[in-house]
């Protein structure tokens, strides 16, 4: 196989360009939200921003 | 949770977090001790010249700076600065300021607590915790600019260790996270985290470290490994590992990190880490169910 060749079957075929969007989250991004670690603690579902109750928990 | 680690006014102690030495130490003339939730106690470290320093103490009352906020994040905290001072405030919805974090160059921060509105919201609450704690998210936020300088940043991932390396999957909230890390642990694999994974650039590679912030699954490790591979993590009716396009793979990676895009520099030091990373390492997609046989599939791609 001749070195064109082999560099012809080596090269990406051409993909028109697009755009993807990507889902950003800012209360993720920026660890703004607060998603308590012990719902039954603190008496507040799981995501629950830490302004309702005042949560203390460390948790994700 | 009870916490397990609590500092006497005029202690200190020392975690090490993702490779970086934390030192807290309450000053004397705090009202009360500086508690620390049950999940850091396994984070302790002997001394050493820390790389970040929380200096904390109380006043009766402490006022907001007026210097205007940089991000406010609409929940409980927002960010100022003020002549090259940056200062987190965290607040309750009801009572006002809880606790304010200062500091010049994100190697020294003053940790000033308000005694009025705190115990408050104690009284209004459970009426037994006289101890100051950070209320969430103050403890990633002010690692975040030191991890940054130490070539690190933390990820929205579980992650777990197969024949010595770290193995990360990321995912936003939702994307089953903890419910992989069940899947996992019922494997037999150690667990790093199953919500937040630390990642540190090391010569031409990066490294994995656990976190004490962890999901519903409450995995919480000190632990750490050289990275192996990073997937992103896609719910489906069957285990497959993806190879996908890079560009969009690292896009999605950035998308799960934590960035603290108020901060320039940093910014750029972690856009920076994800291109490294995205270039030095395995980065694919993971899709998975709730069937047996995941390990097989992460063994023959790892």
């Amino acid at each position: 196989m001749s070195n064109n060749e082999e560099a012809r079957r080596s090269r990406k075929t051409y993909g028109k360009p697009e755009v993807r969007r990507i889902e950003l989250r800012p209360e993720e991004s920026l660890a703004a939200g607060c998603k308590t670690l012990s719902s039954s603690e603190s008496g507040q579902p799981s995501g629950t921003p830490c302004t309702v109750n005042g949560c203390f928990d460390i948790g994700s | 949770m009870r916490p397990s680690l609590a500092i006497p006014p005029g202690g200190s102690c020392r975690l090490s977090i993702a490779g970086l030495t934390v030192e807290i130490a309450a000053k004397l003339t705090m009202k009360s001790d500086f508690e620390l939730p049950g999940d850091l106690a396994s984070f302790e470290t002997p001394p050493a010249t820390p790389d970040v320093s929380l200096v904390v103490d109380s006043r009766p009352s402490v006022g907001a700076t007026t210097a205007p906020a940089v991000y406010d994040s609409g929940l409980n905290w927002l960010l100022r600065e003020e002549s090259g001072r940056r200062v987190f405030e965290s607040y309750h919805i009801h009572q006002g300021l809880l606790v304010s974090a200062a500091t010049q160059d994100s190697r020294r921060y003053d940790v000033l607590f308000h005694e009025e509105n705190w115990e408050r919201i104690w009284s209004l609450t459970r009426g037994d915790h006289p101890g100051f704690q950070l209320p969430y998210p103050m403890h990633q936020l002010v690692l975040l600019a030191p991890l940054a300088r130490e070539s690190g940043f933390l990820l929205h991932a579980s992650g777990a260790v197969i024949d010595g390396q770290a193995f990360v999957f990321a995912g936003h909230s939702g994307d089953g996270k903890t419910t992989l890390s069940r899947l996992l642990a019922a494997e037999g694999l150690e667990l790093l985290s199953d919500e937040r994974i630390a990642l540190r650039k090391q010569g031409h590679g990066f490294r994995a470290y656990g976190t004490p912030w962890p999901g519903e699954g409450e995995i919480i490790s000190s632990a750490s490994y050289p990275l192996g591979g990073v997937f992103i993590l896609r719910k489906a009716d069957r285990h497959r590992v993806r190879e996908g396009r890079p560009s969009l793979l690292a896009a999605e990676l950035l998308s799960r990190a934590i960035v603290p895009y108020y901060f320039g520099r940093e910014t750029r030091t972690i856009l920076g880490l994800v291109h490294d990373l995205a270039t030095s390492t395995p980065l694919r997609e993971l899709e998975f169910s709730l069937s047996d046989g995941l390990l097989p599939v992460l063994a023959s791609a790892a």
